[in-house]
């Protein structure tokens, strides 16, 4: 009996590694942040799925298309720029806006300066995080300021 | 009120300190009023922490702007019940609710076995209290909700427009008392393997107190989807980000460790794998916390970076060491009585139930923490998405969805082939006339044919352990089906409560195989305009907009038909909250029996007064919503003392043996 449940424990780990290998493979997607992206030789860029991670989106350089659907925007990490293009089909998350931090996948193109970005999703603001409350403070100071 | 929180907070922690303490001397020294003493700190710490939450929440109704926590997490415009969830909404705030949580638990765990597990329990409060403390510590040092501005500001800055969902407010306290919950089991865990109490009756307690988080963790989970769902808009409800993962991780655990139980009370096996489940099982619920505030992965909802994740490094660090060394101590006592027969009994389903769950445990462990493992050794970081986890899970569930219907199916120690005939006939025709029926339905996907059929399955082995239940019953009784179903329901809560907790997961089951078939389209129309999608058809009614102090909204009216027949006027909405100065989208659905229609009102122009829309027909997912209530009221069903267990309890408290005190090996007393 010792032996036979050794041997059906080797089977479903075996099935368990084989399942885990082929899914890495099929769906992995490179994370970088963007100062590492852009520093990337060509080959390493072209064709692979890249996670960006680490950027927020420069206010008010948010271009939407005529239905609000798939918009043009600016992403920086503080020193750097970047132009992104949205290509994906969902509806962008409700939380994307100016500042949001952005977690995107999608493909750098090197030769036009630009991401396209199929996925992005904007860090629940929450709650939990973002709502920095000094940003908030110079946020309002500017918003009275300019009297909107 | 603010400082009588925190003073509140520093007098839990010394209490909590003092508990462990006390609880831990008393044993040793077999000193009863000592142990008596633990638990009333035990209890002290319960109230303290209640006291610092209500200073809290006190902070936060008067809207104390002046206290950051106050002023980062709510607003004035805020309505009354959001402001209740503020007090959660935030990463300091979250961690005094979780350690208040934690304490209420304690104290349940005191009041209600003052008079039971009388051995076990002294250690029991020094786990508890000592969890106790170490949150009390992390809020007084690392995470103060208390903290006062150097000024006042006006207002505060709220909590997120989308968060503020009825879903929203019930979703994350659900998740915290199931993750804090699992302490509980836990601490009973060390304790029997302090005590060396290592019988049956400790796990009697435990599994009781696993069922209670572990139905919590579940209806947050569930609940957590459904928001998702209904509120962002992308016509799912789960994304396999690493927050999600987090709290599946502890439930698949602790599933795994309600079904091994089974065998080691019945026979004796399993023992020191229990043991280990259950402190995985603990541990998991630490490392996920940890996961989601540390920052060492990257999530859509991930708290802050901060101090916090260091103090849970050394908190797990602590449990794993000491969990393994003092069970290493014990291991000649967690000797098996019983060894496995066959590969055709129960006891083989179990484990091979409990591999599987662990292996899924253990894939979506491996891919939460992918990135981290590969820029290790390779120094790329690499993420797997969503493809990854279903590609992994949906085999792997399925292998447990046979297992759901086949475990009862087999006898303990061995079926025979006679037994095997018996039983496996009737579930096996189900599964065959269900395979047919939905190939004819024309389905061709495998894992849909599979899953569906295996469905059927599980439907007919559950049929057939009730039949045989009821007619078991007329034949001694003269009662009618119904009323012996009802007394089978009541009188074995556990198996058949747990019978029902698999219908619940059979209708989980069919609401996912739905995804297989859901399609999405994306229109353009003009008012007055139609579109065909399917059997549907939507025309483009009107476009409505409007204004008021916090939003402005922009809402379309659809009207949707089916083969011609009118079903509804659909409204999806956009809002555009011009203090966060955020969008939402509200999408409209349609819920019919088989499917639902799901619209998103993405955006007009301008110009032309087009609009565009995205539309989701996402068939069967009706089922994962009647299947997430009949989870919740199963599983309640199921942990709901019988009739037996109260006659227990009121035999223990009038024999009241809290007096055989004087050795810690003096019998568990149930």
């Amino acid at each position: 009996m010792r032996t036979k449940l050794l041997v059906g424990s080797a089977i479903v780990a075996l099935g368990v590694i084989a399942l885990m290998i082929l899914g890495v493979r099929q769906s992995s997607s490179r994370h970088v942040t963007l100062d590492v992206m852009v520093e990337l030789p060509a080959a390493e860029i072209s064709g692979r799925r890249i996670q960006l991670a680490g950027c927020t989106v420069v206010p008010g350089t948010i271009e939407w298309d005529e239905y609000r659907h798939r918009p043009v925007f600016q992403i920086t990490d503080g020193t750097r720029h970047m132009q992104v293009r949205y290509t994906g089909n969902a509806v962008l998350p409700d939380t994307f806006q100016d500042r949001a931090q952005l977690v995107m996948e999608g493909r750098f193109l090197p030769d036009q300066d630009r991401f396209e970005a199929e996925v992005v999703m904007a860090k629940c603001p929450s709650k939990y995080e973002g709502q920095n409350y000094d940003d908030h403070r110079s946020a309002q100071a500017v918003e009275t300021v300019t009297g909107s | 009120m603010v400082d009588i929180g925190y003073f509140a907070l520093c007098l839990a922690l010394a209490a909590g300190g003092y508990s462990v303490f006390a609880s831990l001397l008393g044993v040793h020294r077999h000193h009863e009023g000592l142990i008596r003493s633990g638990e009333n700190a035990a209890l002290a710490v319960c109230a303290l922490f209640t006291v610092s939450a209500l200073g809290l929440w006190y902070a936060i109704f008067t809207k104390d702007f002046q206290v950051q926590y106050v002023a980062e997490n709510t607003s004035l415009a805020m309505p009354a019940h959001y402001v209740l969830a503020s007090l959660w909404g935030g990463q300091n705030g979250s961690i005094l609710f979780w350690g208040w949580v934690l304490s209420l638990f304690t104290g349940a765990t005191v009041l209600l076995n003052r008079h039971r597990y009388r051995s076990l329990m002294p250690y029991a409060v020094a786990v508890l209290a000592g969890s106790c403390f170490f949150f009390a510590v992390l809020n007084v040092f690392a995470a103060d909700p208390f903290v006062r501005l150097s000024f006042t500001p006006q207002d505060g800055s709220g909590l997120n427009p989308i968060l503020q969902h009825p879903y929203m407010a019930i979703h994350p306290p659900l998740l915290y008392a199931g993750m804090i919950g699992m302490t509980v089991p836990y601490a009973f865990g060390i304790a029997a393997l302090a005590a060396r109490q290592l019988d049956n009756t400790w796990l009697r307690a435990m599994r009781r107190w696993l069922l209670i988080p572990w139905t919590f963790l579940g209806a947050g989970l569930l609940l957590g989807g459904k928001w998702a769902y209904v509120e962002l808009g992308w016509g799912g409800y789960w994304g396999w980000d690493p927050v999600e993962n987090a709290s599946l991780m502890p439930w698949l655990a602790a599933t795994a460790l309600l079904h091994s139980v089974m065998i080691q009370e019945r026979k004796g096996m399993l023992k020191v794998w229990n043991m280990v489940l259950l402190f995985f099982t603990f541990g998991m619920t630490i490392f996920g916390t940890f996961l989601t505030r540390s920052g060492i992965v990257s999530s859509v909802h991930a708290f802050a970076q901060s101090s916090v994740g260091d103090y849970f490094v050394v908190y797990l660090i602590l449990i794993v060491l000491g969990s393994s060394l003092l069970l290493l101590r014990r291991l000649p006592d967690l000797k098996a009585e019983n060894h496995l027969e066959s590969f055709a009994s129960r006891e083989s389903a179990f484990l091979l139930n409990n591999w599987i769950l662990l292996a899924l445990l253990f894939a979506v462990l491996w891919g939460t923490l992918f990135p981290v493992f590969s820029e290790a050794f390779t120094g790329e970081k690499i993420t797997v998405g969503a493809p990854f986890f279903n590609q992994v899970s949906i085999p792997m569930g399925l292998v447990l969805l046979f297992l759901t219907g086949a475990g009862p199916l087999f006898a303990w120690r061995r079926t025979s082939r006679e037994g095997f005939r018996r039983n496996f006939g009737v579930p096996a025709l189900w599964a065959a006339i269900s395979l047919m029926a939905v190939a004819a339905a024309g389905v061709r996907d495998i894992y849909a044919l599979m899953s569906l059929s295996l469905c059927g399955f599980v439907g007919g082995s559950v049929v057939l352990e009730f039949w045989r239940g009821i007619a078991a019953r007329r034949r001694t009784t003269d009662e009618s089906a119904l009323v012996a179903c009802y007394t089978l329901l009541a009188k074995s809560r556990r198996r058949y409560g747990g019978y029902l907790v698999h219908v619940a997961m059979v209708l989980l089951f069919v609401g996912f195989t739905g995804n297989a078939f859901s399609t999405d389209r994306e229109v353009v129309l003009h008012r007055g305009q139609s579109a065909t999608i399917g059997d549907y058809t939507i025309t483009f009614e009107t476009l409505a907009v409007g204004d008021d102090d916090t939003k402005a909204v922009s809402a379309a009216a659809l009207a949707l038909e089916h083969e011609g027949r009118f079903l509804a006027t659909l409204v999806p909405e956009r809002h555009f909250y011009k203090r966060a100065e955020q969008n939402t989208t509200e999408v409209s659905i349609y819920s019919r029996w088989f499917e639902d229609f799901y619209l998103i009102f993405v955006g007009s122009a301008d110009d032309d007064g087009s609009a565009k829309f995205q539309i989701y027909i996402n068939p069967l997912v009706g089922c994962v919503w009647w299947g997430s209530v009949l989870f919740v009221l199963s599983s309640l069903w199921t942990m709901w003392p019988s009739a037996r267990d109260r006659r227990m309890a009121r035999l223990d408290r009038e024999s009241s043996p809290a007096e055989s005190w004087d050795t810690p090996l003096s019998g568990a007393t149930s």
